[in-house]
């Protein structure tokens, strides 16, 4: 019959369909499977290094691309000059020279970077995952140095900054603002600096004899 | 003056090579179908991105890097005894863009890829059910913008 034909017709699509079906199902678990291998990724390490004066590296040759470990050196770096009694307060000013002996950049062991006595190495670097940020090198020094009693401002202290082959100083010039912290440099994530500061006393003005001190503390602060 | 004829010819020589080219171009393109890796082991599911330089250079250097081995193993039953190629590819991440690069044992293709894209590493006839090969990538990517963690999701695909 037309009837027995159409339902028959209709049961055939019907199965069809319910093979069509199941071969999909049987895809999407397939699909649903792992078709894709995953390994998951961190960021790196966030680190910041400074050195002034004499510092530590063991191995690699003493210099980080050789391999070498920075460590803690605790030796605080000496600047210092005699003034001649006939030249005091004359408005001349006096070189000071350092005991640290630091001469070649730690990081690749560049030589004669920095000449001593008469320059104090100074490098450091910031690196870190988080963006285009900055780390800041400061120095704070004391209002004065003293002597007993006595003081002499720090602002008669400046410093002129160099290092051999570099034609602009990384660290700029400049003069202790006495009793405050400046800022030095702005540290570009991941980006080794280096300078070789030379220390000038001013000599300005007379002042009762004895030997004056005082300590400046450089500081890497990053965000 | 120009005869008619020759005329007519000038015209037509690039309408002659357009169809040349027509005809040399595929009818259909390939449909691309994902191979089950599920039998593919990775040596750290979880690795930590290491600075290229250990300590950063006089100029700036950003990159981070790993490197992983991968076991491939690739049930490729359905395209036996057929031609296939078979690409490697890497889904496209929220994140910064990742690069990788591969070495082989030799049966897959040496080759580099960026997140988002594929590259074909073998094109040949299927001849078993299974495709085995060692593989070590070297993932890189930006390091200032990798600042969570990242999921890769390497897949392969085979056009027949």
């Amino acid at each position: 019959m037309r009837a027995d034909d159409l339902s028959s017709s209709l049961r055939s699509v019907g199965r069809f369909g319910r093979r069509v079906v199941a071969v999909c199902v049987a895809s999407a678990l397939l699909c649903g499977g792992a078709q894709a291998y995953v390994t998951t990724i961190t960021s790196g390490t966030k680190s910041l290094y400074l050195v002034v004066g004499t510092g530590t590296m063991s191995g690699g040759g003493g210099t980080f691309s050789g391999g070498g470990t920075p460590g803690n050196n605790t030796t605080v770096n000496k600047v210092s000059v005699a003034v001649p009694a006939a030249s005091i307060g004359n408005g001349t000013a006096l070189a000071m020279t350092t005991d640290s002996t630091t001469t070649a950049s730690l990081l690749d062991g560049y030589a004669g970077f920095c000449t001593v006595p008469a320059q104090v190495y100074v490098a450091g670097f910031y690196r870190t995952p988080n963006g285009n940020t900055q780390a800041t090198l400061t120095v704070t020094s004391p209002a004065n140095l003293t002597s007993g009693s006595n003081n002499l401002s720090f602002g008669t202290i400046s410093w002129v900054s160099g290092g051999l082959g570099d034609a602009v100083p990384t660290i700029p010039s400049g003069t202790f603002v006495a009793g405050t912290t400046q800022t030095l440099l702005s540290v570009t994530n991941n980006t080794w600096f280096e300078s070789c500061l030379s220390f000038n006393y001013a000599n300005g003005a007379a002042v009762a004899a004895g030997t004056y001190t005082g300590r400046v503390t450089y500081t890497l602060t990053s965000p | 003056m120009m005869k008619p004829t020759a005329l007519k010819l000038l015209l037509l020589a690039p309408t002659v090579s357009l169809l040349a080219a027509l005809a040399t171009a595929p009818a259909q393109a390939d449909t691309a179908t994902r191979v089950d890796d599920s039998g593919t082991v990775v040596s750290q599911p979880t690795v930590q991105m290491q600075w290229r330089q250990p300590v950063p250079g006089r100029r700036p250097d950003h990159t981070v890097q790993a490197r992983i081995k991968v076991n491939v193993h690739l049930n490729v039953a359905p395209w036996v005894n057929r031609p296939v190629r078979l690409y490697m590819g890497l889904a496209p991440l929220n994140g910064p863009q990742v690069q990788a690069s591969w070495s082989t044992a030799g049966r897959l293709m040496p080759g580099t890829l960026r997140s988002g894209a594929r590259t074909l590493v073998y094109a040949g006839p299927i001849k078993t059910s299974t495709f085995d090969d060692a593989i070590e990538l070297t993932l890189t990517t930006d390091g200032r913008a990798l600042t969570s963690l990242q999921s890769l999701q390497f897949y392969f695909e085979i056009e027949s």
